[in-house]
């Protein structure tokens, strides 16, 4: 990859940190196409700020697709179609739950990422943080500049939104280790 | 084995991003936009805010070309002060209210509508602050001191009620034709170049976000381009006595070039009728790129607003000690 004049080191990171940086985005962002996006967008201004942020480019550039993503969300509101599934697709997904065909857990799965998707995006970037970069709830806090309440708050919040996306499916909740409703999920 | 919704979560987002690489080129193009919205703020320096840099220098350092004005008494004889045109009350303005320091609040920022975050995303308008400066300054003895406060972009954050939000101070010292800026933060040195203070805010520390021409401390330039300003009227008169306001519209036909389309530079100008001394000078341009390197070829709004108050104020300025030289020279210097 070629050293873009003037951003010494950035093109090195993006080369061995690119991957886990547009997992993050994509995660974020609801599909890897728009977390590419949001990865160059981050990186658009990593570039503008570079002569305060060339020493830590990292830290800054995480930091920023967190917040370039929960701002964009919070102007586009909810996103109906995340991951090329749509509201419909998981409705039936959930139908589908406890069908002994072997993909129950794949369901689950997709289930999961798609009612992330659909989270808000403050609580959507909190349970990224927390479960994804596996962050503590200071650190998260601290990436997303709010308080350790709104974190708390956010991920409990979330938490408790994908429980009910994946009501028919059996999870356990970890809170208050309710007895599943549909036996165990391996 | 049971497993909690939080571990079932990480699992899923693991398995949905797994094998994930980024485009081979993609610091490349974010490399690539960058320099054509930096091409726009420059190329917008050179033709569509010159005049709005020149006028806010002109303030700064307008040379003693007419006589003394003092605070205390009346700038003019109230027949020839009715008599003259607008224009040469502007100017004498000008010239007055640079004999004395002052303190001056400036903000400048541009805003770029219906700009796109990332291809995807709902356009918007993009405001960039390029300065919001409060400090003092002395024309007789070309220092001054102050505070710039960075802000955030606007539609960049987690939360809208933060646009403009403050995100770091730079120190402004001027000094002759040297100024002296330092980041706020922990252990940032001062650094030192040769510039206005118009070079030392919008350059951001010497990086050029932000229009550079214009801002020569040549006094001789800076009077001359405030003598091209194309159009002035007085637009209207407000309060009496000592509170008494002029108001007066201006508006400045500025040369299109291979960037950019030929624009107008437009503005007001407040003036103390008693005194002569300026207010507050309020400007706004738009750009538009006229060549393919230019991004888009969007528009971009330029406004500076500038609040000028306490003349006379005391004015002492140190050289901060272990200034870092700038290695590069500032464009203008």
């Amino acid at each position: 990859m070629r050293a873009e004049e003037g951003f010494e080191g950035l093109d090195t990171l993006v080369a061995h940190r690119g991957g886990a940086l547009l997992a993050t985005a994509t995660l974020l962002a609801g599909s890897p196409a728009a977390g590419e996006d949001l990865l160059q967008a981050a990186l658009e201004r990593v570039m503008r700020h570079w002569h305060r942020v060339k020493e830590e480019p990292e830290i800054y550039l995480r930091r920023t697709i967190y917040h370039l993503a929960v701002d964009q969300w919070r102007a586009r509101r909810r996103r109906p179609e995340v991951f090329g599934k749509t509201v419909t697709e998981l409705e039936l997904a959930a139908q589908r739950a406890g069908q002994p065909d072997g993909t129950d857990a794949v369901h689950l799965r997709l289930a999961l990422i798609q009612g992330l998707a659909q989270l808000p995006s403050r609580q959507r970037a909190v349970l990224v943080l927390r479960y994804w970069e596996q962050l503590s709830e200071s650190e998260a806090a601290e990436v997303l500049g709010c308080s350790l309440g709104t974190v708390k708050s956010s991920a409990s919040r979330g938490l408790a939104r994908l429980r009910v996306v994946t009501a028919a499916w059996a999870v356990e909740d970890s809170q208050a280790s309710k007895p599943l409703v549909n036996g165990v999920c391996s | 084995m049971s497993r909690t919704i939080e571990d079932l979560l990480t699992a899923s987002m693991r398995d949905e991003v797994l094998g994930l690489r980024p485009a081979p080129d993609l610091v490349a193009r974010a490399a690539r936009r960058h320099r054509r919205r930096t091409r726009v703020r420059l190329a917008a320096s050179a033709a569509g805010t010159a005049g709005i840099v020149t006028a806010v220098a002109i303030g700064l350092t307008m040379p003693s070309a007419s006589p003394r004005a003092d605070r205390t008494e009346p700038a003019a004889d109230r027949t020839g002060h009715e008599a003259s045109s607008p224009r040469t009350r502007l100017v004498a303005a000008m010239i007055s209210s640079a004999q004395l320091s002052y303190r001056l609040h400036l903000v400048n920022t541009s805003t770029l509508p219906g700009h796109r975050m990332t291809p995807t995303a709902q356009p918007r308008d993009l405001i960039n602050w390029y300065a919001d400066y409060s400090g003092v300054y002395d024309p007789r003895t070309s220092s001054g001191s102050g505070v710039d406060t960075m802000r955030e972009q606007s539609g960049t954050l987690a939360d809208p009620s933060s646009y403009g939000k403050v995100d770091g101070h730079i120190l402004v010292r001027i000094i002759g034709d040297r100024y002296y800026t330092r980041f706020s933060g922990k252990a940032q040195p001062w650094r030192t170049g040769r510039g206005t203070l118009v070079q030392a805010l919008v350059l951001n520390g010497g990086r050029a976000w932000a229009p550079t021409d214009g801002a020569s401390a040549n006094p001789a330039a800076l009077l001359a381009a405030l003598h091209q300003i194309g159009s002035v009227r007085l637009a209207g008169k407000s309060g009496a006595g000592a509170r008494a306001l002029d108001t007066y519209d201006f508006r400045y036909e500025i040369a299109g070039d291979a960037s950019v389309k030929p624009h107008q530079l437009t503005g007001t100008i407040v003036v103390h009728d008693q005194s002569n001394l300026i207010a507050k000078i309020t400007m706004q341009t738009t750009v538009t790129g006229a060549g393919a390197q230019i991004a888009d070829g969007g528009q971009t709004t330029f406004t500076t607003v500038m609040i000028f108050s306490d003349y006379g104020v005391p004015v002492s300025v140190q050289v901060p000690t272990g200034a870092v030289q700038l290695l590069r020279p500032l464009p203008g210097s």
